[in-house]
């Protein structure tokens, strides 16, 4: 019971994005993807979200090939929230939240969409702002409800609450202040122990550490490393695909990476 | 909360509630329709509508007469137009996620146009080979050929690796419009005296065509999409979020997206073949709807096609009153509201966030 992918190689024209990546995000952990910039991350979230056809290797939900179960099936799965969230009319921040409902429309009460909205603008720290146009709003709180929007999204009324839940996010604190980057991911943490797998791509590797069961180190499309963040955020193992020299230092009792030189 | 120049009271948008905002675009529906039957050489006031409706004795036949014979159909004409082409242009706006997209803009009308235009001028080498039942089909068919031709060059254009760039598609619109109307130009040259009477109405947008058996075969070849369109009104609020999004959210987006387009060329197509050329009305009327009620198609595409209605009635009555007892194209009407409103959503959105 998982969401998989197995032996992925995607390419696009003649550039290999990602060369046979087999990983599984398991049912309450966070899974990091990390990497530099054009490492693969984003094109192995959208893999996990069916978002296109592998070149070669499978997605799958369930054991079940993803490309073979429909959209609004998939969408009750599994929330992704993208980077550069950005609506083409100007929608409040409720209504963004409340779109995060429709693939329950039919399914779910309307009280129970109700509480759903209020618990995701009230767990991002939105409510406030809940009324005003997307347009007029900062790129951290526009992040922040599109999180809640995700969040809407995988409140499954209680008919369904059965079935194992994922949540994909890219970057989902960009654009976040220090404390919010913080709350962010505690929430996340928080709806993991609830039973959801996530995962998430974090280029913050403090932030990694601190709140990843797991993490998956990309290097030009291929797995360089697969561990606990204990096993493989070391300056040996991280140096050379980020192309700096890191150092370990003891902050308290955490283990941090800083770069030197 | 710092980095916000605008205050807060400010940035919460006046809304009108949805049932509210709907009895609104009713009443002024209504308003216009009775406006658009009453006013013209003759007067015709809202007791005298009742009583013909009631079939009183004592209404005076020519009243009835002038009502049901041209007032009447001309006022439905204007209202199936109007909001043909309103649900049409926010559903287009919807599915392009930009509020400037417009059937006349990229093109759809224009195509649908230069068809219709081919049938009248070149149809009498093909009348023979359909039958006399099939006639008045073959326009609004041609109409809608044409529109679909159109939309889907354009939509094909304006698309690179699913998705779809504005800037492209409103400049590959420009070019479609700019062949359309090399066509056109092309068959009024060729055209015989009749003829080019007749492109002069196509060309220009004119209601004054109606007649119930010119209009009643193109009504359900706009009424129809534009009921199916309203359905479409949860897939186009999760589209505005980006394609990617929407089938996130559930949404088969290559199989709405293909059947909105279709959907909006019979509308427009049928339109068209009854009106000829009516710009603005798809751009102007969501932009309304939008600033009095919000973005959610749930509102959107119901009140377009109301306000739609309401404007097209409305525009009518200048066209025929003005010049009276001579008459304007309506479609030169609407150009003169609606190009200065274009221009004034263009001005508000470069301020705002870029094209």
């Amino acid at each position: 019971m998982t969401l998989a992918v197995h032996n992925l190689t995607q390419r696009i024209g003649r550039a290999t994005i990602l060369a046979d990546i087999s990983v599984e995000v398991r049912p309450g952990e966070i899974l990091g993807l990390l990497g530099p910039n054009g490492a693969g991350k984003s094109t192995l979230l959208g893999a996990l979200a069916g978002d296109f056809k592998p070149t070669a290797g499978r997605a799958s939900l369930d054991g079940q090939d993803l490309a073979r179960i429909d959209a609004l099936a998939r969408a009750r799965r599994r929330a992704v929230m993208r980077q550069h969230g950005a609506s083409a009319f100007d929608f409040t921040v409720r209504e963004i939240v409340e779109l995060g409902r429709s693939p329950w429309v039919g399914r779910s009460a309307i009280a129970d969409d109700r509480r759903a909205v209020a618990r995701a603008l009230a767990l991002t720290d939105v409510e406030r702002f809940a009324d005003r146009a997307m347009g007029t709003l900062s790129g951290g709180e526009r992040q922040r409800a599109q999180f809640a929007r995700a969040l809407a999204q995988l409140d499954a009324p209680p008919s369904e609450v059965s079935a194992q839940r994922y949540l994909l996010l890219d970057e989902p604190t960009s654009s976040l202040d220090l404390s919010h980057q913080h709350a962010l991911l505690a929430a996340v943490r928080r709806l993991a122990a609830e039973g959801p797998g996530v995962c998430v791509v974090l280029h913050d590797l403090n932030l990694a550490a601190r709140y990843c069961d797991r993490v998956l180190v990309l290097h030009q499309g291929r797995a360089h490393a697969m561990g606990t963040p204990l096993e493989v955020m070391t300056p040996a193992t991280l140096g050379p695909v980020y192309d700096v020299r890191f150092t370990s230092v003891q902050a308290g009792n955490a283990t941090m990476l800083a770069v030197v030189g | 909360m710092s980095d916000l120049s605008i205050p807060a009271a400010a940035a919460v948008p006046r809304r009108v509630k949805r049932p509210l905002a709907l009895v609104v675009f009713g009443v002024a529906l209504v308003l216009a329709f009775l406006c658009a039957v009453g006013f013209g050489a003759v007067r015709i006031m809202p007791g005298d509508i009742l009583a013909i409706v009631l079939r009183a004795v004592d209404v005076d036949p020519r009243l009835e007469a002038v009502f049901l014979a041209i007032r009447l159909p001309r006022a439905v004409l204007a209202l199936v137009v109007g909001a043909g082409l309103g649900i049409a242009g926010a559903s287009m706006q919807g599915l392009f996620r930009n509020p400037l997209a417009d059937p006349g803009l990229i093109g759809v009308s224009a195509g649908a146009a230069l068809a219709a235009v081919a049938v009248i001028v070149l149809g009498g080498s093909v009348l023979h080979l359909i039958t006399p039942a099939q006639r008045p089909w073959l326009l609004p068919a041609a109409s809608f050929i044409g529109g679909l031709i159109a939309t889907a060059l354009v939509y094909r254009m304006g698309t690179r690796g699913g998705s779809t760039s504005v800037a492209t598609m409103l400049l590959a619109g420009i070019a479609v419009n700019a062949l359309c109307a090399a066509g056109i130009g092309f068959l009024t040259y060729i055209a015989d005296e009749n003829q080019l009477r007749l492109l002069m109405f196509w060309t220009m947008g004119s209601l004054g065509a109606a007649s119930w058996g010119v209009i009643l075969p193109a009504l359900p070849l706009v009424v129809i999409p534009a009921l199916l369109l309203l359905r479409a009104h949860r897939a186009l609020d999760a589209m505005a979020l980006g394609e990617r999004e929407a089938s996130h959210l559930g949404i088969e987006v290559e199989g709405v997206k293909r059947r909105i387009v279709v959907l909006v060329a019979l509308c427009v197509g049928g339109a068209v073949s009854v009106s000829g050329i009516i710009g603005f009305v798809g751009l102007v009327v969501p932009h309304l709807v939008r600033l009095i009620g919000g973005p959610r198609h749930a509102l959107v595409l119901p009140g377009a096609a109301m306000l739609g209605g309401a404007l097209m009635l409305s525009a009518d009555l200048v066209a025929r009153l003005i010049m009276a007892p001579a008459e304007m194209p309506v479609g030169i009407v609407m150009a003169a509201f609606g190009a200065p409103v274009f221009l004034s959503i263009m001005a508000r959105r470069h301020t705002a966030t870029a094209l």
